[in-house]
């Protein structure tokens, strides 16, 4: 069962980089690399079970949280071009 | 354990085909944002489906409570992030004039909503809700009057 299902993820895995890498824009290639963190965060828990040791979960947790820092990150750097500003700079306020 | 076992492999199996039908849409549909839709279904429905049966066979199979807790955690957190992340990706897109795209081929909104989401993006206000909801469905009334008018 355990090793149905990471053969499953790693399938998707597999058809979600090819998105990635051939997505016409920025956002299909931000979107699809999103997707596959979450897929990693399943794939890590389901082999944490395959192998008999199921405190991998503490790993997936972990990779779930940088994730979504990653995505937000990512994004906030191609829409200001840079990571320190905001939304408002100090002249609109 | 059987019991344990066939239940857990069923939501198993349902996760899998949420997990492997999003990475199916998210190559094969046409626009940016039918393939966030397809994303997000592998982001929420796989992930609940799979860890619900991850947590079965943690807390009986396996005797490790603790596991189960954090597949848990990770649920209601990730439950919280992706559809935020979606989100988050879907208005930088409109942002950047990423036009959806309508059943025929031809873009139903046109310059217009982008350009609005633009103008009233200057204020605090129009952030948390940038457009009501009947100003957008007039604007898509209006785009598709115009598409109408120019095919004719």
């Amino acid at each position: 069962m355990f090793l149905a299902l990471v053969i499953v993820i790693i399938l998707s895995l597999i058809l979600v980089m090819i998105r990635a890498l051939l997505g016409p824009t920025l956002y299909d290639r931000l979107l699809a690399v999103n997707s596959a963190g979450t897929k990693v965060v399943i794939l890590i828990a389901a082999y944490g079970f395959l192998t008999g040791r199921p405190d991998f979960v503490d790993i997936a947790l972990l990779y779930a949280l940088i994730n979504y820092i990653a995505t937000i990150a990512v994004l906030k750097f191609f829409e200001y071009g840079d990571l320190g500003s905001g939304a408002y700079q100090e002249d609109d306020l | 354990m059987l019991l344990i076992d066939i239940i857990s492999g069923v939501f198993i199996f349902i996760g899998c085909l949420f997990v492997f039908g999003g990475a199916v849409g998210l190559v094969r549909m046409p626009d940016f944002y039918t393939r966030l839709h397809a994303a997000s279904v592998t982001d929420t429905g796989g992930l609940l489906f799979i860890s619900i049966g991850l947590i079965l066979q943690a807390a009986f199979v396996f005797d490790n409570p603790m596991a189960a807790i954090k597949i848990a955690l990770t649920i209601v957190f990730l439950f919280f992030t992706a559809p935020t992340a979606s989100h988050a990706v879907a208005k930088a897109a409109l942002m950047a004039n990423i036009i959806p795209q309508c059943q025929n081929g031809k873009s139903v909104v046109d310059e217009s909503l982008t350009a609005l989401y633009k103008d009233k993006d200057k204020d605090l206000s129009s952030v948390l809700m940038p457009v009501d909801p009947p100003e957008i469905i007039s604007n898509f009334a209006n785009a598709e009057a115009d598409n109408k008018d120019k095919s004719t």
